[in-house]
């Protein structure tokens, strides 16, 4: 298939956007069911809105969700993500710290977890989305286990390998 | 977005005065605070729903339902 001009892909962005707002669609445990999407793409729009599983979940999943009105390009959008999940790992790590029982220590560390696994992934994100739109490389916000690191070289997690 | 993230905790006694330890209701109001970040500034993206973020963040916190 050839590649969608601007115009049908914002269209296309738009019906998804409308059906993540309008259905309910994401699966028991909160991850979105990408093949209810997918039919209701199918069956409410006309002309139906075609659109393969791995390419939903990519344009959803994977940054490129991110204003196709480009009012905020994606990189600045990560920025402010980055900025809050951090600040969130640093509240957690308080919490976990200084919390009155082991549930709630052990609660804190796991959204200290889970937020630092955002973290990564909106940075593997940010570098790809550089590197696709050519910007200019800049220092990489990067979290080293509840205190923000920013450093100019690769992404490194927890080794040097990809130093 | 809010620079405010003063978590809500207790003070227990202790020797020379008290301490604050935080609990549930600390973890409590990381999560609101998160969501409300999310309302915030939910204007400036597309496609990824409020609905979808706010149920991506409660599973963070170990919650599966939607709880504004």
């Amino acid at each position: 298939m050839g590649r969608l001009s601007r115009e049908a892909t914002q269209l296309r962005y738009k019906a998804i956007e409308k059906v993540l707002n309008e259905h309910e669609v994401t699966h028991q445990n909160g991850d979105i069911n990408f093949s209810e999407v997918q039919r209701i793409l199918e069956s409410d729009f006309d002309p139906p809105v075609i659109i393969t599983i791995d390419h939903l979940s990519n344009i959803i999943r994977d940054g490129r969700f991110v204003n196709y009105n480009e009012t905020m390009p994606f990189n600045r959008t990560a920025d402010k993500v980055l900025r809050e999940l951090n600040k969130s790992i640093e509240a957690a790590k308080t919490i976990s710290r200084t919390a009155d029982t082991d549930k709630v220590k052990l609660q804190a560390l796991n959204v200290m977890r889970q937020l630092s696994a955002d973290v990564l992934r909106v940075t593997e994100l940010l570098k790809s989305y550089e590197i696709e739109h050519e910007v200019a490389s800049r220092p990489i916000i990067h979290l080293s286990f509840g205190n923000p690191v920013v450093t100019d070289k690769k992404i490194s997690v927890g080794s040097d390998e990809n130093e | 977005m809010s620079d405010d993230w003063s978590l809500e905790g207790v003070d227990i006694p202790a020797w020379g005065g008290v301490v604050h330890v935080y609990t549930q209701i600390s973890i409590e109001t990381l999560r609101q605070k998160l969501i409300d970040d999310i309302y915030d500034f939910i204007d400036d993206i597309t496609i990824v729903s409020r609905p979808i973020l706010i149920k991506q963040i409660n599973k963070r916190f170990g919650y599966l339902e939607i709880k504004e």
